[in-house]
């Protein structure tokens, strides 16, 4: 992939001196392509427009997972997905999952290619779309225009990519302002809009991204911009209005299944864990090869005790999830739906099949949370031995939400209830309270503790409401 | 408005109809340019041949069209709204002609709002398209497409310096065989809408180039 300044130097002077004009051929030669289609005839149709107008390295990819390990290899400047991928997966399955799992940065032009006209309320609906589309059959023409447009935008948004994949918002930000003001900014107005609501909404700026989202949804009621809304609402706290702006994508735009995801989320947010699983249930069944979905769906059946599901579904996912997924996280999760489930033997397994190569590559917050949930399932003298370990470093850093639930099921299991409540406390007062709630209350209820668990509630509830 | 039912499906009927014809126009042409090759004079079949091609690309085309026709009246809902670059489409709308129309024609482009405007991109190129297709056709030598704001509106207008629509044209263009496309457009049109407000589509003569004039306004 080349560097977001190389590809400015190499377009930028026409780019910029002839606005509306075309960019030179020579350019094209540099960059390089990977073109995926399940089709041989279609990606020789793919590469062929693409050396007629003077591209030279074309790489191919024929299915899914393919076009995912040459992309993790060798990072393309210009992808051309073709919409059908077969085996029921999508081209924008393939783009959500990259850009979800951050292996494929901004500056990167996908481009969808489909003979599909529904492509286009996808398209119009979900929040990761591709640069730009193209519905077949076209000619070398228009894809070399519509190239000239996403390469001059790419080249005009460059410092803000750099900003906002750096995790450095504010200077995103400021960068957008100075970019709205810009004279050859005009086409993109709608796009720094856009980009800045995301923004916001990465940077855990909610209100601003709300305010945001208002202003575009005012323009046209996008799907995208009202769950971007809903999404703003929720980490507000505000979950009626975002279940409500979430209603409203899905009458809209039925078959945006994000959406589904976001109502399902909001639900847990709420601790209605059944009414998640059915929600899901109901989309994973048209969706079949959608992992990220399948693994929401068994996190939501083990909170529902419906082991089985949960397992099965996590089991699926492992086995093919080569993508979008985290695999060790995912096995962490199996683990953690083995032991709760009472599978004693599974979980076992896990821990023997860890390398110590894998042991060396966790990061921190895994690598705690494997020991938590490996104290408890030894219990006794050499479970409490690898607890004491790391009891210091859980009190000291922020967990995720999961891992402080395996943290407090560990400290309680070897009597450290100070600790176990510590945690608990921070878990009840922040963001995930109620969709933690529930498991909280099973924990401490497994330790016969629930009359414990209740009074620690109450008196975060006392202290909220000043009474303490 | 949005046509009646019956009256669209008369429309569809009525396009089928004229494939149909071409077809059978093309399959006439067929056995002429099968007797001369049988009869060994292989270069008299090449303008039955050519004939052929012509009326067979005419039906294709007009097939196209019915089955866009067809689909706006299935879907209840059928357009995706996403922000256009307006300047873009009209790039497009050129590129897109130009590779099945180039005669000796003057298109000329003029693009006054250079901005973003909230519609269906594949649908309005496919009514602009379409618009200018005819236009050539009645041209005498010269063609415009232009955009600009008006009143609110994105108005798209395709003129021409032709003979201009006969004075009946306009009002029973929906239900003639001549009006799948204008179908087409009507209903493009009316499916844009905005705080209540819909598309219209205005045909008329005049213009700035003295001939017919397809004007698209888009809320």
């Amino acid at each position: 992939m080349l560097e977001a300044d190389v590809l400015a130097s190499l377009f930028e002077e026409q780019a910029q001196q002839t606005p509306g004009r075309r960019i030179p051929l020579d350019p094209y030669k540099e960059l390089r392509y990977l073109v995926i289609d399940d089709q041989d005839a279609a990606r020789q149709t793919l590469k062929i427009c693409i050396q007629s107008m003077g591209g030279f390295s074309v790489d191919q990819a024929q299915t899914f997972n393919e076009a995912a390990n040459r992309i993790a290899r060798h990072m393309p400047d210009v992808i051309l997905c073709d919409y059908m991928l077969g085996s029921g997966r999508t081209g924008q399955q393939l783009l959500e999952d990259l850009r979800r799992s951050d292996r494929l940065p901004d500056t990167v032009a996908f481009l969808m290619v489909t003979a599909e006209r529904s492509y286009e309320q996808v398209v119009s609906a979900v929040e990761l779309a591709p640069d730009d589309y193209i519905i077949k059959p076209f000619s070398p023409e228009i894809l070399r225009t519509r190239m000239d447009r996403v390469i001059r935008k790419k080249i005009f948004f460059r410092n803000f990519h750099g900003h906002k994949r750096g995790g450095n918002f504010d200077m995103a930000l400021a960068e957008l302002d100075a970019l709205d003001t810009a004279e050859d900014g005009k086409p993109y107005r709608f796009d720094i809009l856009r980009a800045r609501a995301e923004t916001l909404l990465r940077a855990d700026r909610f209100d601003a991204a709300l305010e945001c989202y208002d202003a575009i949804i005012a323009i046209h009621p996008f799907p995208w911009a009202l769950a971007g809304q809903a999404r703003a609402l929720r980490r507000l706290n505000r979950y009626d209005e975002a279940s409500s702006a979430i209603d409203s994508v899905i009458a809209s735009a039925p078959n945006y299944f994000d959406a589904y995801d976001l109502k399902a989320d909001i639900c847990c947010d709420l601790g209605e864990f059944e009414e998640a699983q059915q929600i899901l249930q109901k989309v994973a069944e048209r969706t079949p090869r959608n992992w990220r979905r399948k693994r929401n769906l068994s996190v939501v059946a083990k909170h529902n005790g419906d082991f089985a599901t949960a397992k099965r579904l996590i089991e699926e996912v492992i086995a093919n999830d080569l993508v979008g997924g985290f695999p060790i996280r995912d096995r962490i999760e199996q683990v953690r739906t083995a032991m709760a489930s009472g599978d004693r033997a599974q979980a076992e397994k896990f821990f023997r099949e860890l390398t110590p190569e894998e042991r060396e590559a966790l990061q921190p917050d895994e690598k705690l949370n494997i020991e938590c949930l490996e104290a408890t399932m030894e219990g006794g003298a050499a479970g409490e031995k690898r607890f004491e370990r790391i009891r210091a470093e859980l009190g000291r850093v922020d967990l995720p939400v999961d891992t402080s639930l395996d943290a407090i099921g560990a400290a309680l299991t070897f009597s450290d209830r100070q600790l176990a409540d510590r945690l608990a406390e921070k878990l009840l007062t922040g963001h995930d309270a109620r969709r933690a709630f529930h498991t909280l209350l099973e924990i401490y209820r497994g330790h016969d503790m629930e009359e414990h668990f209740r009074k620690l509630q109450r008196n975060i509830a006392a202290r909220r409401l000043g009474k303490h | 408005m949005p046509m009646e039912q019956p009256q669209a499906i008369d429309v569809i009927a009525s396009g089928i109809h004229d494939a149909k014809n071409s077809m059978f126009d093309a399959l006439a042409r067929v056995g002429v340019a099968v007797q001369a090759i049988h009869s060994g004079n292989a270069a008299a079949a090449l303008p039955a041949l050519a004939e052929i091609e012509t009326a067979v690309s005419a039906s294709a085309q007009r097939l196209s069209k019915l089955l866009s026709a067809y689909r706006l009246l299935r879907h209840e809902n059928p357009v995706s709204m996403m922000p256009v670059d307006v300047q873009g489409l009209l790039e497009d709308v050129v590129i897109r002609l130009h590779e099945n129309d180039a005669d000796g024609i003057a298109l000329r482009t003029e693009c006054r709002f250079p901005g973003i405007w909230v519609c269906d991109r594949e649908l309005v190129a496919d009514c602009l398209i379409n618009a200018l297709q005819n236009a050539l056709r009645h041209a005498r030598s010269a063609v415009r497409l232009s955009a600009e704001e008006a009143d609110g509106q994105l108005v798209l207008t395709v003129a021409d310096d032709g003979p201009g629509v006969p004075d009946e044209l306009p009002a029973h263009a929906d239900g003639t065989h001549a009006g799948v496309g204008l179908f087409i457009a009507r209903r493009i049109a009316h499916l844009h809408e905005r705080h209540g407000r819909h598309g219209t589509l205005e045909l008329g003569n005049g213009g700035p180039l003295g001939g017919a004039v397809f004007r698209l306004a888009l809320p």
